[in-house]
């Protein structure tokens, strides 16, 4: 059985590299993928030291305040800028419309903003080309190309019932042409494609940190096999249900348009309508409220102070605030962080789970199509999605809080001992600053990725298994 | 013979639902279009009413303040909220909102209007803070795309008829009818051409119709909106027109049906896809504009250094604004109010370039696209329905550069009171500047939107006219053969 699946493969590989099609489909393709590459690596070769020497100023500039009140350093604050993943060279993804830095200041928790689509023609709306969606977007084509007659052609020239008679089963054939056309897909286009990426990457970062990006790299590598393997045998599948070539192809075109182009908008548009993000005005004015009146509206600003008063004096057993120990200021700038801590969590988290529920609709459809699955796992292992994104803003959140809460405590402790120079007369050295350590961020690992994308996954692997026994069941069928 | 021809052109349509199912599918899509679309502009418009009714609170609510204090009950709270102290107003309290409403046929393609920010919060400090404005919005839906009336125009209208007219010379070889018709009196050229114009004229009829009932249903007053109307049928009715005549054109070479639906995919796909992205790359790589992230760390610095040397500044200024200095006294040059508005100046200043490059990059690169959007009818239709719309490009920087002209006479406006030492007086809330938005007097149909329909004119004529000559040629050996 092997080896009549091993002599099809054979004389399906040596038609296909004679084929005209795959030639120039693959030197298309290959144009294609040298302008992706290229816009990829000048992505990341500028982007990336651009934001770190960024957040080095930042720090610096945050360093050198001199001599200074805590709670105005903690409105000088500084920024955090989110480091360019090394995968953003093969896959961009949605960084374009991802902010790319935050002000951590005091009693803000600013947005993630300054996206870089709005600083580019608007002709960018129509689409980028990364490496990613050369392999998943554009190879299809190729591979439908390749297979839509790979069956058809065989039963009009009367072939195929040649092949029928002799001992090889339908499932045979349709095994060793697709095995045919996977080697010769792989071969010509995929390899030479990833290792040239993968050759780019270390150039653009060393071997080291090109070795720490390796288990994103590899399970890209994988999928991207799997959608290779999807699209073959979804080619012939359809070459062995439809008569003619032509209807084969136009079918083909259709799964494959229908993913590429028109699933995407319908499901962002769906996705708006059910849950709708609230305008930057309107959800500014909620924070401003509630941080005025308390997340539940009912303990204004001014109550929860006159508390805190009542509270401190009880606890240092003093009548007076200026009988404390202890700076009254710090105490209350920290308390006002952290009633504040409760609007943003509460805005931010509402936010972030209608940004969760639009991703949801999409996702559901996604099963649309395997395309869309497959680039999102892409774009996700990649590190330019919104899960990541929201990572990263979580996290500069944690070390906003962090500075908030050092700064205040050092107001608290210090922002009393020169009695003449109480509060917010205390001025606070350079010691202070470097307690701050600078900011960093590292990636989540391919777990975290894999975790959230448990649907994509799934609804990728169903098409694959799906399709795989299509094949089996379109192979026993197969009649002349 | 003509009228036989469409006839049974009609009935062949007619009788493999092929016409019955293109033109309810599009009638699906313009209607899911333009739902879309009308939700999309509505959010825009209630932002926008809201934003109104709350800055007109707040201004009313500051001048009534005021109005109490000038009675003569005296103010108790805290100096830095003063309503008479014109910086608190200025800086904070007293902000003024820019903002830009939709047009009347917004709802057909979103263009830019879900990316660049339509309304911006002013005061008289942190002009930078403009470059930061954004709106909200979940990355993955801008990365998407909008499911808008453009989008069936530009990508799912040439599909369709792609579907109704791959196989229109193919089918007749296919099914054996073509040596028959080849060998008859009529001509066949005449015969195809006439299929294909029966076949356009169905699709344009069906899609002006749709569209129209749409925009009723959707209550756009389109006697108001009429010119735009206008412009956007005829801009549909050429392209439809071009996308008939480029299968035409391949249909004439005489190819099975299957190569001529991978052709015109294949050219779809070059069109809208490829050729806008290679655009793209090559406009950011050629007119890089400056990072935001620069932007910021240049502020921090330009600040920094500003507040470091502000009683220079000071000086500098008073020397160049003799006019800003009080009649009788002296600037307060330990002012809280006049320091930071110093520093704010200086700080403009030394942005000042910076954020001309913005503009100045961001306008090459959109020059360069006009000028290599010829390569690709998508991307320049794509701009024609954004310029129906009111929603792309131009429309938001020209509003962009009457926020930055506003900015200036908003700040100016309190500069003069902060330095002369006055106070905000009741009356003097209706002398703060606020903003129009003043709709530039170029017309609708200009000259680039000219460029582009003759374009695509001559583009549909140089299609029309290799088919018409090709398919002349076709002899009676190809449909045996």
């Amino acid at each position: 059985m092997i080896t009549h699946v091993f002599f099809i493969a054979k004389k399906e590989i040596a038609d296909l590299l004679r084929d005209k099609r795959l030639r120039w489909s693959a030197l298309t393709l290959y144009v294609l993928f040298a302008v992706a590459l290229f816009s990829g690596w000048q992505y990341f070769t500028q982007t990336k030291p651009r934001h770190a020497d960024a957040q080095a100023a930042s720090y610096q500039q945050w360093l050198a305040q001199g001599s200074k009140n805590p709670h105005s350093a903690a409105h000088y604050g500084f920024y955090a800028y989110k480091p360019v993943p090394l995968l953003a060279v093969v896959d961009k993804g949605m960084d374009d419309y991802l902010g790319n830095a935050v002000w951590m200041e005091a009693h803000k928790q600013n947005n993630v903003s300054n996206r870089t689509a709005q600083d580019v023609a608007d002709v960018s709306r129509f689409g980028n080309i990364t490496v990613g969606f050369v392999l998943q977007f554009l190879l299809p084509i190729v591979i439908i190309l390749l297979t839509f007659n790979a069956v058809s052609k065989e039963r009009e020239s009367g072939t195929l019932r040649i092949l029928l008679s002799t001992q090889t089963s339908g499932v045979q054939i349709l095994v060793g042409k697709g095995a045919a056309a996977f080697a010769a897909v792989f071969g010509v286009i995929v390899l030479p494609m990833l290792l040239v990426s993968a050759g780019v990457m270390m150039l653009a970062v060393g071997g080291q940190d090109f070795v720490a990006s390796l288990p994103a790299f590899g399970v890209w590598v994988l999928f991207v096999l799997v959608s290779v393997v999807l699209w073959i045998a979804l080619g012939l599948v359809v070459s062995a249900s439809v008569r003619e070539s032509g209807a084969a192809l136009v079918v083909l075109l259709g799964v494959w348009t229908l993913g590429a182009f028109f699933v995407p908008r319908l499901s962002g548009s769906l996705a708006r309508t059910l849950h709708p993000t609230p305008s930057a005005f309107a959800f500014n004015e909620q924070i401003i409220f509630e941080k005025a009146n308390g997340v539940d509206g009912h303990n204004s600003a001014d109550e929860r102070s006159k508390a805190l008063e009542a509270r401190v004096l009880k606890q240092y057993g003093v009548d007076s605030l200026s009988q404390l120990p202890v700076s009254f200021a710090g105490i209350a700038l920290q308390e006002g962080e952290e009633s504040d801590y409760l609007v943003f969590d509460k805005n931010y988290g509402n936010l972030f789970q209608i940004f969760q529920r639009q991703e949801s609709v999409m996702e559901a459809l996604n099963l649309l199509s395997p395309v869309l699955a497959a680039q999102s796992i892409s774009r996700a292992l990649a590190g330019t999605d919104t899960d990541k994104h929201l990572h990263f803003t979580n996290n500069a959140e944690q070390f906003r809080r962090v500075i908030m809460k050092t700064m205040n405590d050092d107001m608290r402790d210090n922002g009393a001992k020169d009695k003449t120079k109480r509060d917010f007369g205390y001025m606070a050295s350079d010691e202070l600053w470097h307690k701050i350590p600078p900011y960093t961020y590292s990636q989540p690992g391919v777990g975290f990725v894999l975790g959230n994308q448990v649907l994509n996954i799934a609804s990728l692997l169903a098409w694959t298994v799906g399709t795989l026994g299509l094949l089996v069941w379109r192979g026993r069928l197969l009649k002349p | 013979m003509f009228k036989h021809i469409m006839y049974y052109d009609w009935l062949l349509l007619w009788a493999n639902r092929t016409l019955a199912v293109s033109v309810s599918l599009l009638t699906l899509f313009t209607a899911f279009a333009l739902w879309n679309g009308a939700q999309h502009v509505s959010f825009q418009r209630q932002t926008l009413a809201v934003i109104q009714d709350s800055s007109q609170k707040t201004s009313s609510a500051l001048q009534a303040a005021v109005h109490e204090i000038e009675a003569g009950k005296p103010y108790t709270g805290n100096a830095f909220q003063n309503p008479q102290s014109p910086y608190p107003i200025g800086a904070n309290k007293g902000a003024r909102f820019a903002t830009l409403a939709p047009e009347p046929l917004a709802l057909i393609a979103f263009g830019q209007s879900d990316l660049l920010p339509y309304y911006y919060r002013i005061t008289m400090t942190k002009k930078q803070s403009l470059y930061h404005a954004e709106e909200i919005e979940n990355a993955a839906i801008l990365y998407n795309g909008n499911f808008d009336v453009a989008f069936v125009i530009v990508y799912l209208v040439p599909l369709l008829i792609i579907a109704l007219s791959y196989n229109i010379v193919a089918s007749e070889r296919e099914q054996g009818t073509l040596a028959m018709l080849l060998s008859s009196n009529a001509r066949f050229d005449s015969l195809v051409l006439t299929k294909y114009l029966f076949r356009f004229a169905l699709v344009d009829a069906a899609f002006s119709v749709v569209l129209i009932v749409g925009l009723l249903l959707a209550r756009v007053n389109l006697v108001e909106a009429a010119p735009q109307l206008g412009l956007l049928l005829l801009t549909t009715l050429l392209y439809a027109a071009f996308w008939f005549a480029l299968s035409f054109a391949v249909n004439s070479f005489g190819r099975n049906s299957g190569f001529n639906a991978a052709i015109l995919v294949g050219a779809w796909l070059l069109l809208v896809l490829i050729i806008p992205a290679t655009l793209s790359v090559l406009a950011t790589t050629l007119h890089p504009t400056p990072s935001r992230v620069e932007l910021i760390t240049t502020t921090r610095e330009a600040s920094d250094a500003a507040k470091k040397r502000s009683s220079q500044i000071l000086s500098k200024f008073l020397e160049d604004h003799p006019e800003l200095a009080p009649k009788d006294k002296q600037v307060d040059a330990k002012d809280f109010a006049v320091i930071a508005l110093t520093a704010q100046m200086d700080v403009d200043k030394t942005l000042k370039p910076l954020q001309d490059r913005f503009e100045s990059q961001l306008q090459a690169q959109q020059s360069l696209v006009r000028f290599y959007r010829v390569l690709s009818p998508a991307v320049f239709v794509q701009h024609t329905l954004n310029d129906i719309a009111g929603t792309g490009h131009e429309r938001y920087a020209t509003f962009n550069a009457q926020v930055v002209r506003f900015y200036a006479d908003f700040q100016q406006f309190f500069v003069k009171k902060i330095f002369r030492q006055e106070q905000m007086t009741s009356a003097d809330f209706e002398q703060v500047p606020a903003f129009r938005y003043q709709k530039p007097d170029a017309p609708l149909l200009g000259w680039s939107n000219i460029l582009n329909l003759s374009l695509l004119l001559a583009l549909t004529v140089v299609c029309a006219g290799v088919g018409l000559r090709r398919t002349a040629r076709l002899q009676l050996v190809y449909a045996v053969a």
